[in-house]
């Protein structure tokens, strides 16, 4: 009797044992939880996690994807309350404000002389807080470049990319296509003159306001104004405000966009890496090349904001966090991130040569962003810098629409100082304003 | 002697005994219905508690805090936040996109409510008549109202889509007429959007109006016929009238949806690709950007405040309205 029951119990352990063993296994895994906020990463991200998961059978990690807006609202009402990801994914410039509120865990000290060892100086500069930390992983540079259709500026008898803004100016009016009626059937340069907030305002800022000299924000010590509200911000909104309403090389109602360009609908449009793959999937008989921001009277340079990767300081696995982020940003992931994705890592001295024989096209990223002389600008890290931007979208995307404005140095006058007025506002509302 | 109440021998002998026996009698039946009263009443709070405690949690104390929040300069990124007074309220006199969002709003409101109520009951009073395939018709009607609102959103941005790329645009071309900047024509911009949101809701009303169209009594409209009131009268004079509280409803809830718009205008102003820029924006919309664009929870309560001020003046006007249309005898 003792001896049945003796083997009942043992055969009983057994099978228990065998059974809680999945969930043993579980409880010893790590687990790190990610955000995403654009689709082709959310692909890439999936795919680095699989084989980061491989390689480390006790970490699990699960990435979820937002679309970029509903991203940021998540991380508004998450992050302050505890509740959000171990690692989150946004632009840099949408972190900052979390650090400074002491919601974000700037980088371990190794991890940050591995990044100012190999990164960019001014990918550095642009991650660094006020009290010298790195208060992100600077993941990539949504890096502008000018794209155009090779065939058109041919058939245009253009042989050489524009250097200059007014080179550009001059070779869009040539590129233009009109139908009987007058409509733009073709835009000489798709001007991002609409679509949401700050990503237009992005643009704008890299197109017009960069070459004229004109800046969004002013610094005095350790606050700000608006940089804007003279002859080169001016300037600046003139430049598009001519491109559509006097030159008319550019319209509303025609496809913008990579989509646009894509389709055959512009000759020239400003945009990041990522497209290089998107028209190798959507259009891959296209003959188009890209050549640098052109230099203008006030300036040579491109916007090259960071879409950054942030640690909470809720999080209650950091530092496996920070060593998968790490991790992802490690020659190899790098080199196959800049290909799965099209979007430019900020790595330095990562060997490329491999990919620019499938992809050559974005070799001209990688050169240009060391360029002697060409600047690459990110956002201020302050943080009211998202509501300044994206309430000058609305205001320049309203003006874009006037075109009482043709010809109209008062009414640019005004619409610029209008704006400038709200920027100061904002600035101020925040406590950022300089006298 | 008999008791009056009938209660037999014993209450006669209380009677007999005098006022003190008949006494213990009455406050005993009226210590019974006391009893039985909060006896019933405990029952309905048991009952109805739980769910009003949940409409006082859900729907009314949010109401209170946001009025709280309005006097403040809360933001969710910022941990530490004052009382401002009416600084919110003031900013609102002087801030272009509130008087903008505003002016589109009440546009929206008093172009689509009219039209849904309008539309609506003249494809009931049309469906209510004798009319091959009506099931049919019904589910016509019915299928848009049923579409989540961002897919419809999505097709008719895709519609309204500029250049030949847009359905509309390809057929008035294919018709000889000129293309139309539906989302890109700052004049046309907003009503493209309420016509997509009257396409949308109509059903709705169709199918309520039809119902209480059908529910008048055949024998009035039988009299009103004898009479030799003409289709129309019978319609104005006889159906219309007794449809009252369901119109009533009907644009109460098309007041309500209309001021609350959102997703419409949010998906139309979207994208890097045919989307209008903010000057279609609406109340909602500038609600959502202030709290969770800009993150100033403050600023974003004052304007949800007068929204709601709003929306509340136009229901009692409506209910005012009606309540004298109902006095008149139309």
């Amino acid at each position: 009797m003792s001896k049945t029951l003796g083997t009942s119990l043992a055969t009983l352990l057994a099978v228990f044992m065998l059974a809680a063993a999945p969930m043993w296994a579980a409880a010893a895994q790590t687990e790190i939880t990610i955000w995403t906020a654009f689709p082709e990463m959310h692909q890439l991200v999936q795919e680095l996690a699989a084989k980061y998961m491989k390689e480390n059978p006790n970490v699990k990690i699960t990435a979820t994807l937002f679309p970029q807006r509903a991203q940021e609202e998540k991380v508004a009402v998450a992050l302050p309350s505890g509740q959000a990801a171990d690692l989150i994914e946004l632009d840099k410039f949408e972190l900052y404000p979390y650090y400074k509120n002491g919601f974000l865990e700037p980088l371990p000290p190794d991890m940050e002389a591995w990044v100012k060892k190999n990164w960019p100086e001014y990918s550095v500069k642009a991650n660094t807080a006020e009290d010298g930390k790195l208060f992100d992983f600077p993941w990539f540079n949504a890096f502008k470049m000018m794209f155009y259709n090779k065939d058109y500026f041919k058939e245009a008898g253009i042989t050489k990319v524009p250097t200059t803004v007014g080179e550009m100016t001059a070779a869009s009016k040539k590129l233009t296509k009109y139908d009987a009626k007058g409509n733009v059937t073709r835009a000489g340069l798709d001007y991002r003159i609409m679509g949401g907030g700050a990503g237009t305002m992005q643009k704008y800022w890299t197109q017009a306001m960069l070459p004229y000299g004109a800046k969004v924000l002013d610094q005095v010590g350790n606050k700000w104004r608006a940089g804007y509200n003279n002859d080169a911000g001016r300037n600046a909104l003139k430049m598009y405000i001519d491109a559509i309403h006097k030159d008319k090389v550019v319209a509303f109602d025609h496809k913008h966009d990579a989509e646009g360009f894509g389709l055959g609908v512009s000759a020239m449009f400003q945009r990041e890496a990522w497209v290089v793959g998107y028209l190798a999937k959507e259009a891959p008989k296209l003959n188009y090349g890209v050549f640098p921001m052109p230099k203008g009277s006030g300036g040579w340079g491109t916007v090259g904001n960071t879409m950054g990767l942030g640690v909470p300081k809720s999080s209650k696995v950091k530092k496996e966090a920070f060593a998968f982020a790490k991790w992802m940003m490690d020659d190899a992931q790098s080199v196959y991130s800049f290909e799965t994705s099209g979007w430019q890592p900020f790595r330095t001295n990562v060997d490329y040569a491999a990919l620019y024989k499938k992809q050559p096209m974005l070799k001209e990223f990688i050169q240009t962003s060391n360029l002697a002389g060409h600047a690459v600008y990110d956002y201020e890290n302050m943080p009211a810098i998202s509501e300044v931007h994206n309430r000058m979208a609305e205001r320049v995307m309203a003006a874009f629409k006037r075109a009482d404005l043709k010809d109209n140095p008062q009414g640019i006058g005004k619409v610029v100082g209008e704006m400038a007025e709200e920027t100061n506002r904002v600035l101020a509302d925040h406590g950022l304003l300089a006298k | 002697m008999a008791s009056p109440d009938g209660v037999g021998s014993t209450s006669s002998v209380a009677v007999g005994a005098g006022v003190a026996a008949g006494a213990p009698a009455r406050r005993r039946g009226a210590g019974s219905l006391q009893a039985l009263r909060r006896s019933q009443l405990s029952f309905l709070l048991w009952i109805f508690g739980p769910i009003v405690s949940l409409f006082i949690i859900i729907r009314v104390i949010p109401i209170f805090v946001i009025l709280i929040f309005s006097f403040t300069n809360y933001s969710i990124t910022r941990p530490v936040w004052r009382w401002t007074g009416l600084v919110n309220f003031e900013r609102l006199l002087q801030d272009n996109n509130f008087l903008l969002a505003l002016w589109n709003s009440t546009e929206y409101v008093l172009v689509a409510v009219p039209a849904e109520i309008g539309l609506g009951l003249l494809f009931a009073v049309l469906l209510s008549r004798r009319v091959r395939f009506e099931s049919f018709y019904e589910t016509l009607y019915f299928l848009p109202y049923i579409i989540p609102m961002v897919p419809a959103a999505i097709i008719w941005k895709w519609i309204y889509a500029p250049g030949s790329v847009g359905l509309a645009n390809f057929y008035l071309e294919m018709l000889g007429f000129g293309r139309v900047g539906w989302l890109t024509n700052s004049k046309i911009a907003l009503l493209a959007v309420i016509g997509m949101h009257v396409w949308k809701n109509l059903g709705f009303f169709v199918i309520i109006f039809l119902v209480g169209l059908k529910n008048v009594p055949a024998d009035v409209k039988e009299a009103a016929a004898i009479d030799g009131a003409s289709e129309w009268v019978k319609v104005w004079r006889v159906e219309l009238p007794l449809l009252k509280p369901i119109i009533l409803f009907g644009a109460i809830m098309a007041t309500i949806w209309a001021w609350s718009a959102f997703t419409e205008v949010y998906i139309m102003t979207q994208g890097t690709d045919i989307s209008t820029g903010t000057e279609i924006a609406v109340l909602v919309f500038r609600i959502y950007q202030e709290a969770f664009r800009f993150y100033n929870m403050g600023y974003a309560s004052a304007i949800s405040f007068v929204l709601f001020i709003l929306s509340l003046v136009f229901v009692l006007i409506q209910f005012k309205l009606f309540r004298g249309w109902k006095e008149e005898g139309v």
